[in-house]
């Protein structure tokens, strides 16, 4: 288990307990915080897994894919921080990470 | 926001409505489509406190109505498998490769071809698309009237499968006899259908083979030729993938974009706002998969388990309703209106979760550049009156005829040269009027 701090829309703050090896948006949806949509199930298709990651922590996750970044530029959200919480593996190299769940895309 | 007003008949306040769901006959309204009925049984299914009601036709199924329900079902592979994806099934006779696996089989094959499918893989084939409608409206555009379904919703899908698979575009009028013969011929005419069938097999044995020899740059060749930790696909899945890339390829665009073309013909203030700000396309064609959603979609109960207050066995199957899904009050406001500026469009027209359709970049791409170089060639089009559009009802269904009239211009190129296009062409004018 890992522990990942997200912030829902609301601004709420959630401590996670995360299960190592599964997708950091497996772990958020499995917490019941349904805000993040994930439409296409971790597929990488859909684009409605965005988060948006603590600057401080982002080199510790593995570099942006092609198509991950293509997606992430179809949403008027995107931030220099942004990514696919699909394409998060969590593991104890994360522990302590910070996201915010990014705004709904129209 | 339009709001096309669904006359409420007799048959839709039926006490029995529910329980005689038919998706493969729905009662069509006086707007020409089953908008009615869908809205009717998400209605009566509200009123009865259950969104999810057992159905009697097809030796019995339970019919999924509500969004909430859908998405607990989609999100739950493993009590809902998706080795039955049809239903009625289809005459596959072999698996479904993808669309009818369960986990880790169907994760292993979707990896194999996801990015292929991806929102940047899919662009390299936006200028062949291009190349290809232009052809075709070249082809018609002469004649001032054309019936839009055929000749152009059909072929494009048919012939961007065929590239996909590297067969020859001018195949696409068997690919639709062959999917017919798949998803309903072998009900409605099985000895007719048969024979299809077998063609088929026999034509995607012989592509097998000969691109375990010769290789190729396309979708279809990779997998044929794929090996993952020293296992290569069995014969029977190979069959399993050309059947999934034919049937995903065609049906379910040819009849969004058939829909979506109709809706453009009749609807001014649709088509007015998109050839102002052609940005909208895409939230157009959306809207369309939600509104006019052309699947339905399967699950098969491996365990007894509830949802939405029912209990359901194993060894039943589930028929989940995309388009009555997608006009639920508690998950859309206005949801049977059209709305072009709806906010986050949360729909089930590609289904949901990790079986949510491969193809949905592919389906979204071939209808923006349609209704693109329509409205640029054609942006006056309109529904022929003295020839009725047709809805095509099926497991996947939409507008199959939509004859419209426009100013006849001369052609900007010669369509010869293009087999693809002029078989297309030719097959269309050979069927009677």
């Amino acid at each position: 288990m890992t522990q990942v701090t997200v912030t829902t829309r609301d601004g709420a703050v959630h401590t996670l307990e995360c299960r190592d090896g599964l997708s950091l948006m497996e772990n958020i949806r499995a917490h019941g915080l349904d805000e993040l949509a994930a439409l296409c199930g971790g597929n990488m298709s859909c684009g409605t897994c965005h988060v948006l990651v603590a600057p401080d922590s982002l080199a510790r996750l593995p570099p942006v894919g092609v198509d991950e970044g293509y997606l992430l530029e179809l949403s008027p959200h995107r931030e220099s921080c942004s990514r696919l919480s699909c394409q998060v593996t969590v593991t104890q190299a994360l522990a302590g990470l910070a996201v915010r769940i990014a705004p709904e895309d129209a | 926001m339009s709001t096309p007003v669904h006359a409420q008949d007799a048959a839709l306040a039926s006490a029995d409505l529910l329980t005689d769901f038919d998706h493969l006959e729905p009662h069509i309204g006086a707007d020409g489509t089953p908008l009615a009925y869908y809205e009717a049984l998400r209605d009566a299914a509200a009123e009865s406190g259950h969104y999810v009601h057992w159905c009697e036709r097809y030796d019995g199924f339970w019919a999924v109505f509500g969004y909430e329900e859908y998405t607990e079902i989609t999100r739950h592979p493993e009590r809902f498998s998706n080795t039955e994806p049809t239903f009625p099934r289809y005459a596959l006779g072999e698996p479904l490769m993808i669309a009818g696996q369960d986990d880790p089989e169907h994760r292993f094959a979707r990896a194999l071809v996801n990015s292929s499918f991806g929102p940047h893989g899919v662009q390299v084939y936006e200028p062949m698309l291009r190349e290809n409608v232009n052809l075709l409206i070249d082809g018609i555009i002469a004649d001032g009237a054309v019936d839009i379904a055929q000749l152009i919703a059909r072929p494009i899908p048919a012939i961007l499968t065929a590239l996909l698979m590297g067969l020859p575009a001018e195949l696409g009028p068997k690919f639709m006899a062959w999917c017919r013969a798949i998803s309903e011929g072998h009900i409605l005419d099985p000895e007719g259908s048969k024979p299809l069938i077998e063609e088929m097999y026999a034509y995607f044995d012989d592509t097998i083979a000969r691109r375990k020899q010769d290789g190729g740059a396309d979708i279809l060749s990779t997998v044929i030729n794929a090996e993952v930790d020293g296992r290569r696909f069995t014969h029977r899945e190979l069959r399993g993938f050309c059947t999934l890339l034919m049937l995903g390829g065609i049906d379910n665009t040819k009849n969004l974009v058939g829909t979506l073309l109709w809706r453009l013909a009749w609807d001014i203030d649709l088509r007015t706002r998109l050839l102002r700000d052609r940005a909208l396309i895409p939230r157009a064609i959306q809207e369309c998969l939600r509104y006019y959603s052309p699947a339905f979609t399967a699950r098969l109960l491996l365990e007894d388990t509830s949802v939405g207050g029912v209990t359901m066995k194993a060894g039943q199957m589930l028929l989940l309703c995309n388009p009555i899904a997608n006009r639920d009050r508690r998950a859309f406001d206005h949801p049977d209106s059209f709305i072009l500026d709806r906010p986050p469009n949360r729909h089930v027209g590609l289904g949901l979760g990790v079986h949510r359709c491969l193809g949905a970049h592919l389906v979204a791409l071939e209808a923006r550049v349609i209704v693109e170089e329509l409205l640029d060639r054609l942006p006056h089009f309109r529904l022929d009156p003295a020839r009725p559009s047709r809805w095509w009802p099926g497991f996947v269904s939409g507008m199959g005829n939509v004859p419209v009239l426009f100013e006849p211009q001369a052609p900007r190129r010669d369509v010869r040269g293009n087999a693809g296009v002029e078989t297309w062409l030719a097959s269309a004018r050979a069927l009677p009027a």
